[in-house]
């Protein structure tokens, strides 16, 4: 017995770095298999949610304790596959698994039924594979692969049904044709930037490819392909996180997809593009820094000032958040474009922050549509009093999105000020703090239009406004929330809230982070030092 | 010479690709997108074949004239792959584009047939092909 239990952990630990891929790959088979036993499904969703969550927490520890993890997959060194796992990877493949188990928990609720056994729970797990392969991939063309995983998953449960319609499926369809339309495009681009690098250089491992460009600046000029190269990534990457001359398709994908995976998109999806800039462009291609810095900078503040501006005059819901969303990833990409190193741990502060509470106000939302049925501010009104967890809950998120102590959101926008006015850029600063007024103005009165104010009857006599889409058994008045629908809010609202309040390890983790980041050398020494068996 | 016609084959793929994803017809929009990835394919497979003329296959007579090294050593400045002394009989062609290649067919085989129920389901739900109606969202 115990040494089935020492052979499981070493087998565990051997091959660490690659289980969550596979298990999330296994996966999907599997539930297509038990599309028959929904309570079987929902057993081992979530059995292998939570041990997904415990995989991920062990890689975490073991990258922080002994370094950067590097498993060969087909044993031919850098010439294979290679993934790795740096802090980076590891704190958001810990991220991701943290939202995923909760985001899965709310579905149980928020689905309905037979979209979730046939196909809603086969591509969340295709979907989270997808995520944690991007995570820890160390090969630029695997990078691509995950990505078209995760894409063409993600796409499928955009158009998942949810149990109470309040959104059509027409909508539903044109969003996604919005989605797959650019992201197609996006591929593309990347293939071209890929296959340029790789016949500049002739790699396409990542540490590889870094040490290569290292040497080839050193020596001379940079090949102009390999700056047209990271410029293209600019717009691979920036339609990926929203930035905005590409952040069209966000404000009608986010809200019409299902709560729970909006969640999912908002909190980790866009966060996918801020972390390929972070390992494409600052780790391989940062001799070219010259060139793609004041770009980033650029479309950065312009996406913080967009999202923040369209944000304020939105009256649905949902489309709030999703212009949030864009304001705050520009924050994220701010702090990228800065380049110091105390910007670059910022940066991931606010990357994990803002995953946190927008994937929780995204959740909360949900509820607040599933009581009200519909997702107009203009019909919602004094709900204070109905929805008191709710309430709490989307305070909790308005705050840490405004930067409010005691807040995670207020730690990680302090830490970027504070950044950006040690690096002395003035008038990025200046923009940044006039939009972060303008965030608090627009978190609040969404706030206030929804709990404040007269009940304007969405809860009491929906049936007295014809636009109100409501079904036949409509709540007529206060009922009791699901414990799969309130317990990812709570959970979600206490990490916000001890993030805010002790967040000294993650500022330590993120400047481990942002020094790994900058000095790539611990990183290529350990992925090349393992030699082709 | 080959590699300007086969530039000129790319671009005028690619240019037509760009003109139909301007139409408005969905199913046009869709042709435009799969030419585009025919067109990235092309790219993606000339990177590669124009380089050698030696079929990349390691036979042992080759291996005992040739100095081959695969592992890197950051102590001796050594960088791998570094493969001397072919010179004389040319080198080899590049195998991994032909198998990105591959990789990349495939997935854009996937993302055109997800593209195309899209068009389906819209035509069904919109009653049109025309992409200008589809503009319930705005506003």
């Amino acid at each position: 017995m115990i040494s089935i239990l020492s052979g499981i952990e070493a087998f565990v630990l051997n091959n660490l770095v690659m289980l969550p891929i596979a298990i999330g790959l296994l996966m999907a088979p599997v539930m297509l298999f038990l599309r028959n036993k929904p309570k079987a499904q929902k057993i081992a969703a979530i059995t292998v949610s939570v041990l997904l969550l415990a995989l991920a927490a062990i890689l975490f520890w073991i990258v922080y304790q002994d370094g950067i993890q590097v498993y060969d997959i087909g044993e031919f060194g850098k010439y294979g596959i290679v993934l790795v796992g740096d802090m980076l990877s590891a704190l958001l493949v810990l991220l991701t698994a943290f939202i995923g188990l909760f985001v899965l928990i709310y579905s149980f609720d928020y689905i309905e039924k037979n979209s979730l056994s046939a196909s809603y729970y086969p591509l969340y797990f295709l979907m989270l594979a997808g995520i944690f392969g991007i995570f820890l991939t160390g090969d630029l063309f695997n990078l691509f692969v995950f990505f078209e995983i995760m894409f063409l998953s993600s796409t499928g449960l955009i158009m998942a049904n949810e149990a109470l319609s309040v959104t059509d499926s027409a909508h539903k369809l044109e969003a996604t044709y919005k989605y797959m339309a650019l992201g197609m495009l996006g591929s593309f681009m990347m293939l071209v930037a890929i296959v340029t690098i790789y016949a500049t250089v002739g790699s396409l491992n990542m540490a590889d490819l870094a040490a290569k460009i290292q040497i080839i600046a050193e020596t001379g000029t940079i090949p102009w392909v390999i700056i047209a190269a990271a410029l293209l990534f600019i717009v691979v990457f920036g339609n990926k996180a929203a930035l905005v001359p590409l952040h069209f398709w966000l404000p009608d994908v986010h809200p019409t997809a299902p709560t729970p995976i909006s969640a999912m998109l908002s909190g980790i999806l866009i966060k996918v593009g801020a972390y390929c800039m972070l390992r494409v462009l600052f780790l391989i291609l940062y001799p070219t820094k010259d060139f793609f810095l004041p770009i980033l900078m650029f479309f950065a503040l312009l996406t913080i000032a967009v999202g923040a501006i369209s944000a304020m005059g939105q009256t649905d819901l949902k489309r709030v958040l999703a212009y949030s969303s864009v304001s705050q990833i520009g924050y994220v990409l701010l702090g990228l474009s800065l380049g110091t190193t105390a910007a670059i741990a910022a940066a991931i502060m606010y990357l994990v922050n803002h995953a946190l509470a927008k994937s929780m106000l995204f959740l909360t939302a949900g509820g607040i549509i599933h009581e009200t049925h519909t997702r107009d501010l203009r019909k919602m009104g004094g709900l204070i009093t109905i929805l008191p967890l709710f309430s709490m809950a989307f305070l909790v998120g308005a705050m840490s999105i405004a930067g409010f102590p005691p807040m995670g959101g207020f730690i990680s926008k302090f830490a970027l000020f504070q950044s950006a006015v040690s690096g002395e850029f003035w008038l990025p600063l200046l923009i940044a703090l006039l939009m972060a007024v303008v965030t608090i103005f627009y978190m609040f009165r969404t706030w206030i239009a929804i709990f404040w104010g007269e009940n304007k009857g969405s809860l009491k006599e929906a049936d007295a406004d014809p636009d109100v889409p409501v079904p036949a058994a409509a709540p007529a008045k206060k009922h009791k929330i699901s414990i799969e629908i309130a317990l990812p809010i709570v959970a979600l609202c206490a990490a916000v809230i001890i993030l805010g309040v002790y967040p000294e390890p993650l500022y330590e983790i993120s400047n481990i982070i942002a020094t790994q980041i900058l000095d790539p050398t611990e990183y290529i020494t350990t992925v090349l030092g393992g030699a082709p068996r | 010479m080959t590699e300007v016609f086969t530039a000129l084959t790319i671009s005028l793929v690619f240019g037509i690709g760009i003109y139909m994803i301007l139409r408005r017809d969905i199913m046009k929009i869709a042709v435009g997108f799969s030419l585009i990835s025919h067109a990235i394919n092309l790219t993606i497979v000339t990177s590669g074949i124009f380089t050698g003329t030696l079929v990349p296959i390691l036979t042992e007579t080759i291996n005992e004239h040739a100095g081959f090294i695969f592992t890197d050593d950051f102590a001796n400045g050594i960088l791998a792959p570094i493969v001397t002394g072919f010179t004389e009989n040319g080198s080899f062609v590049d195998p991994l584009t032909q198998a990105l290649v591959l990789t990349a067919i495939v997935i854009s085989f996937a993302t055109t047939a997800i593209l195309l129920t899209l068009a389906y389901r819209i035509s069904e739900e919109y009653g049109t092909t025309d992409v200008d109606e589809l503009r319930r969202l705005h506003g």
